[in-house]
């Protein structure tokens, strides 16, 4: 049975559709991720889903019930991390995991979710003197204050260094494993590549693309991407020309090529620069990612 | 309900952790009382222009002198058309007139003794402004006691000597006697203005309730732990500001009348917090309602006669005085802790201050929200 199901879901702010009529479903113990720009309409999907926003048309069902009709239980059985998530500043860590756990019929002990976030050191910190990835840390413990079946991640990871970002990967790995359902939302192509098992790609409130990363990747890239800091404007005609080429696209100096001949595309490279045609700093060649589709789909990159 | 004792506890660990609040409803509060406690202690005390004519000579002076004794009572003696013109043009509170034969009268009783199965009877005329009742009453009263007393004492049936205390209680009203129930009264407004809608604008701003709305918790359960807080801290408050104008400055409290002024605590608390409850509706950030609050503090402080009688200020501001809930409280608190004359009768207090917990409550159940939007 799926854990959620969302059919032709839409929600419009003062005339303008922040989500314009989109489905999809998540299986039971999937991660699923919600990948977009900014105000791409992730926050307001994964909202409604969770009860806080009414959508103004669609469908959704949750572990297999609809929220409208009346409070029927589902609130103990998800667990939900915020954009942002507001704190009593002045209780500490545990004071608050303890208090939240008393609005559910079944609590995990304090311990075991300071644990669970590496938070033990900071159990009698004031909220507010928590730092950023700290603080993150605390408001995903509290998403799992009930031990809840069905996660919900609002971009669990944004602001945070790469190493508190591997952290909280770690832990929704972790999740995983337990079995939990999880969907996130996330700008981070790597973390979608990395966490998810299927991701739908959103842009301007409706879906562009959907699929497992593996498959996302493969059915628009044959191979590799050929990037370099283009010094004196080669035109994309000339790159386009040049072997194994079957995409180019420009983003100020940056240029991607994307080649299903990686080989050939170097070297044909190599050859104009010799005889003056092109000029570049800083060749790589690297697999395609999730922000290359996006880049594909949209012309635009995901993060600007 | 289980997480009604946590919600209430982190309520109380936010004041306490919180030094503004905890300035704002102790600190501030006790501040006045020292404050007005050092200004007003010693002989500047309330007092009553009265105007007494003596048409009874010499055998009137024993009177006379016993009404100079009063210190709530400045007395000017003159003939009685000086008098009562005066009285007309507003300079006294009230003039007493001494009858002829007054003199002899009371000591034809005195020298019988108690007990004179028809004793003789003089009539002090007292006239007053009726326009003004609420000073008036409070003038009557007191004369009213002195002269009780003192009929006590000439009959005999207790000695003279020692009804006078009981005089001196019924008409020692001390400026700071007269404060500690408007402190109070203002402390009990400020815990519903700065106390109530300042924390649930800044909860509301900062997603905190949003957050707790994510999860199963009700409402109800979250809303009577917040008000039983505040309930609690009101009587904290009444508690503190009693305790201190009792022990400081000597403030007389009839404390078998604790009960009946922790019933009107939490009556005026109740009031406030339900309007603390709809101002928080009036503002999106902390600092927009600052501004919002800021008004009615200020006015309610200084029109609602917590600190002066309402009759000392000018007759023009009175239509704003009479519709402000504090002017009310504070009487209603006087004369619960003081027993003293207060300028409104006690079922006028409760409406005006059921009318305003109504109003209130309606406001806020039609416009309060927990989140910014949905
Ligand atoms: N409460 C609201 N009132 C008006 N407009 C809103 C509201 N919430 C969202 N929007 C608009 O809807 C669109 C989608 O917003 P949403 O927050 O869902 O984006 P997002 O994908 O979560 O973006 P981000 O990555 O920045 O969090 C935006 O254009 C936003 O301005
Ligand atoms: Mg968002």
């Amino acid at each position: 049975m799926a854990a959620i199901e969302v059919r032709n879901l839409r929600k419009v702010y003062q005339g303008v559709p922040a989500v314009d009529g989109i489905s999809f479903s998540v299986a039971e113990g999937e991660v699923f991720g919600l990948l977009g720009p900014n105000g791409a309409g992730k926050t307001t999907t994964i909202e409604c889903i969770e009860g806080l926003r009414q959508p103004d048309a669609g469908e959704i069902t949750v572990l297999g019930r609809d929220f409208r009709s009346g409070p029927n239980g589902i609130k103990e059985r998800i667990g939900i991390q915020l954009q942002t998530t507001g704190l009593y500043p002045r209780l500490t860590v545990a004071e608050l995991l303890s208090l939240f756990g008393t609005f559910y019929a079944r609590a995990l002990p304090v311990d075991e979710l300071l644990r669970l976030v590496s938070l033990e050191d900071k159990r009698n910190t004031l909220s507010k003197n928590l730092s950023g990835g700290q603080h993150q840390r605390l408001s995903l413990a509290l998403a799992l204050v009930n031990d809840p079946e069905l996660l919900f991640l609002d971009e669990p990871t944004t602001g945070l260094d790469p190493q508190s970002r591997r952290q909280i990967w770690n832990i929704v790995k972790d999740l995983k494993r337990r079995g939990k359902t999880i969907v996130l939302t996330t700008h981070y192509m790597e973390e979608a590549q990395t966490l998810c098992d299927r991701v739908a790609v959103m842009d301007s409130g409706t879906i562009i693309a959907f699929g497992t990363p593996r498959q996302l990747i493969d059915q628009h890239f044959e191979t590799a991407a050929v990037e370099f800091e283009d010094r004196n404007g080669a035109s994309l005609e000339l790159l386009n020309s040049l072997p194994g080429v079957t995409r180019a696209s420009r983003d100020g100096t940056l240029v991607t090529l994307y080649s299903r001949d990686t080989p050939h595309t170097v070297e044909a490279m190599l050859a104009a620069a010799r005889e003056g045609q092109i000029a570049f700093d800083d060749l790589r060649v690297r697999s395609a990612t999730l922000e290359d589709v996006f880049l594909k789909l949209t012309g635009r990159r995901i993060r600007d | 309900m289980k997480a009604f004792i946590p919600l209430f506890l982190a309520d109380v660990r936010e004041f306490v952790r919180d030094r503004t609040a905890l300035f704002w409803t102790a600190a501030f509060p006790v501040m006045f009382i020292f404050i007005f406690g050092v200004i007003f202690s010693g002989g500047d005390d309330i007092s009553f222009s009265i105007g007494l004519v003596n048409e009874d000579g010499p055998g009137g002076e024993q009177l006379v002198e016993s009404f100079q004794a009063i210190e709530a009572f400045e007395i000017t003696t003159g003939t009685r058309e000086a008098e009562l013109a005066a009285l007309k043009d507003g300079d006294r509170a009230a003039v007493i007139v001494i009858p002829s034969g007054t003199g002899s009268t009371l000591a034809r009783v005195a020298n019988t003794g108690g007990g004179s199965p028809a004793p003789d009877s003089v009539a002090l005329s007292v006239y007053y402004d009726a326009a003004n009742q609420n000073r008036s009453q409070i003038v009557l009263n007191i004369i009213d006691k002195v002269v009780s007393g003192m009929n006590q004492g000439m009959t005999g049936i207790t000695p003279v000597l020692t009804i006078e205390p009981q005089q001196v209680t019924a008409t020692d009203l001390r400026n700071i006697d007269y404060l500690l129930p408007g402190i109070l009264a203002m402390s009990l407004m400020q815990l519903g203005l700065f106390g109530t809608a300042g924390p649930l604008v800044s909860l509301r701003e900062k997603g905190v309730l949003r957050r707790m709305g994510a999860t199963p918790l009700n409402r109800a359960t979250l809303l009577s732990s917040q008000v039983a807080f505040r309930m609690v801290l009101a009587l904290c408050q009444a508690a503190l500001l009693i305790g201190v104008g009792m022990l400081a400055f000597d403030v007389r409290v009839d404390l078998a009348n604790l009960p009946l002024v922790a019933l009107v605590v939490l009556f005026g608390a109740s009031m406030f917090v339900t309007l603390g409850y709809f101002l928080s509706t009036l503002a999106n950030t902390e600092e927009a309602l600052q501004g919002i609050v800021g008004l009615p503090n200020f006015i309610f402080m200084f029109l609602s006669g917590i600190f002066f009688p309402v009759d000392m200020m000018p007759e023009w501001i009175r239509p704003v005085v009479d519709v402000i809930p504090l002017t009310y409280l504070g009487d209603l608190l006087r004369k619960t802790m003081l027993e003293a004359g207060s300028y409104y009768s006690t079922l006028t207090s409760v409406l005006v201050l059921g009318g305003w917990l109504l109003v209130s409550a309606l406001l806020a159940l039609r416009f309060f929200r927990w989140e910014q939007q949905g």
